[in-house]
């Protein structure tokens, strides 16, 4: 029974340590979907198609960014950075921004077959005013 | 799939042939792409009932004398094969999902009268979704199990129950399933149609009738807790050595014991995070039968099954336990209402018919609240520019 507990216990401290890590992110993906969804009213239908290619849309992007971010980011030291590891540095920054650039644009293009322009570009702002409604909680949080 | 691998390794490639060695490690490191939509869910459940006499002239049943019964059940679905179509100038995603499901139930009905019987089911399935991107969505669930008395080899036996469910998705506050289930979960071998209707959203107040599964009221308390009222029927059909001599016509070595009870419960579902899943239910188990099928008698028999013994039992209190590990990176279903549905389908078919029902916390929450958010957990959203 001992052993049982024990083994219980660590699997509790794996599973939760695992689940913190990608916990905020994917409350921070589940707000900005429930904002949008607040802010721009999307038929049965559009519901249907808009959603799966916009999630798949942020899954790349994701991956993209977790992509540049362990090999670039986690590899970054200030101080002991090399002319070449600068270059380095900058050229995924800006490749990365090409492709994430490349993405939208595809999406953008899925995105006028089945929604009204005028959907897409409420879509575009609700995420903007989520940013903004992010940096407000942050500085409402953030000790003066 | 494809383009994603493609640009990847584009990107990748542009990387290694300009910079890279610039770099003290000697390749970029690739996160590969999530591939299913489903968790692989590992599971336990454990139901009790109180004990009760058996009131029946019969023989058998003043042998018996009374009953009481213990289930322990562990099991797993996880997904093998996950593929996404593109369908309608590339803007709808349709989906086709295999996954394999087992699981392993210990059923000791505790009669004071004979020795102990410990019957196990064993179950090694596999499960086929398909997601159509529309409304309507397809579900086969496959379930081989074998039964057996454990401690009496000779009384290993193959059965198989099986669903076929076809499910629409009227909007996010209705579904309406039907379909066809092959199941043992009334104590007897049953081919029956299966009908469903959901009104109210998968992760907010729901009410779900989905005969012969359940009919329950779902609601959520606070942030981490789900509740639910339900009805549901449970039961099976379990192979048992007839070693106590229940049985003495026509020399069966073995016979099988079915059981069902009608649960009148509510549980509480804990989920502090998407991978953890904690429930505790209770309430009144109702209705309840027990009978013994002699194998001989059913030989050529492959419908319904004829009792030699079948007796009607008082209610009793029950308890039941479960916990729910959910794991593995998947991709987002924020919003996917057909999704949403399969997920919670397939929480609710487990492996070996055994009529439990894992709880859907990987289907995100209802309305979140923006709280605890530090600015590095969202520095990849911000421009500086969006602080102007």
């Amino acid at each position: 029974m001992k052993k049982y507990s024990y083994i219980f216990i660590l699997l509790w401290i794996a599973f939760q340590s695992e689940s913190q890590t990608n916990a905020k992110r994917d409350k921070i993906d589940q707000l900005r979907v429930t904002f949008i969804n607040s802010k721009v009213n999307l038929s049965n239908q559009e519901t249907q198609q808009f959603w799966p290619l916009y999630n798949e849309l942020n899954d790349k992007l994701d991956l993209l960014k977790k992509t540049y971010r362990i090999n670039f980011i986690k590899n970054f030291n200030a101080e002991s950075l090399t002319d070449k590891e600068a270059e380095a540095l900058l050229t995924a920054e800006y490749l990365l921004k090409q492709k994430e650039l490349d993405l939208n644009k595809e999406y953008y293009e899925k995105y006028k077959k089945i929604l009204p322009i005028k959907k897409i570009a409420l879509i575009k702002m609700a995420e903007n005013d989520f940013k903004k409604e992010l940096i407000k909680t942050i500085k409402s949080s953030s000790p003066e | 799939m494809f383009f994603l691998r493609y640009n990847l390794f584009l990107y990748c490639l542009v990387l290694s042939h300009t910079m890279l060695f610039a770099f003290n490690k000697d390749s970029i490191q690739v996160i590969k792409p999530v591939k299913h939509y489903f968790k692989t869910n590992i599971y336990t459940d454990f139901y009790s009932t109180s004990k009760r006499n058996l009131t029946g002239e019969k023989f058998v049943s003043k042998k018996l004398k009374t009953y009481k019964l213990n289930q322990s059940i562990i099991g797993f679905n996880t997904p093998i094969y996950t593929e996404d179509y593109y369908k309608k100038d590339s803007t709808r995603i349709s989906n086709i999902h295999l996954l394999l499901t087992g699981s392993y139930a210990v059923v000791s009905p505790i009669f004071s009268g004979i020795s102990n019987h410990h019957l196990s089911k064993t179950s090694i399935g596999v499960r086929m979704i398909y997601n159509s991107g529309k409304s309507g969505s397809w579900f086969l669930d496959f379930s081989p199990f074998v039964t057996q008395d454990n401690g009496y080899n000779f009384t290993k036996r193959y059965r198989a129950a099986y669903s076929i469910i076809y499910n629409y998705t009227c909007n996010k506050n209705a579904s309406i399933r039907v379909g066809l289930t092959r199941t043992f979960t009334f104590g007897n071998r049953f081919f029956i149609p299966y009908v469903g209707l959901r009104l109210g959203s998968v992760n907010g107040f729901n009410f779900n009738i989905q005969f012969p599964r359940s009919v329950s009221i779902n609601f959520p308390i606070g942030k981490n807790v789900r509740t639910s009222i339900y009805a549901k029927p449970q039961g099976g059909v379990y192979s048992f050595a007839n070693t106590d001599e229940l049985y003495y016509l026509n020399n069966d070595r073995n016979i099988n014991f079915g059981r069902y009870e009608y649960l009148l419960g509510s549980r509480f579902d804990f989920n502090s995070n998407k991978l953890i899943g904690f429930y505790l239910g209770g309430g009144i188990s109702s209705q309840n039968g027990i009978s013994l099928f002699s194998e001989s008698y059913n030989k050529n028999n492959n419908g319904k099954l004829n009792h030699f013994y079948a007796e009607r039992l008082s209610g009793a209190l029950f308890v039941n336990i479960g916990l729910t590990l959910k794991f593995g990176k998947t991709k987002s279903i924020y919003n996917n209402y057909n999704l949403y549905d399969l997920i919670d389908l397939n929480n609710s078919s487990e492996a070996g018919d055994n009529s439990i029902n894992t709880g859907n916390s990987e289907i995100p929450k209802k309305n979140p609240r923006i709280k605890d958010i530090k600015l590095s957990d969202m520095q990849d959203l911000i421009e500086t520019q969006d602080l102007y």
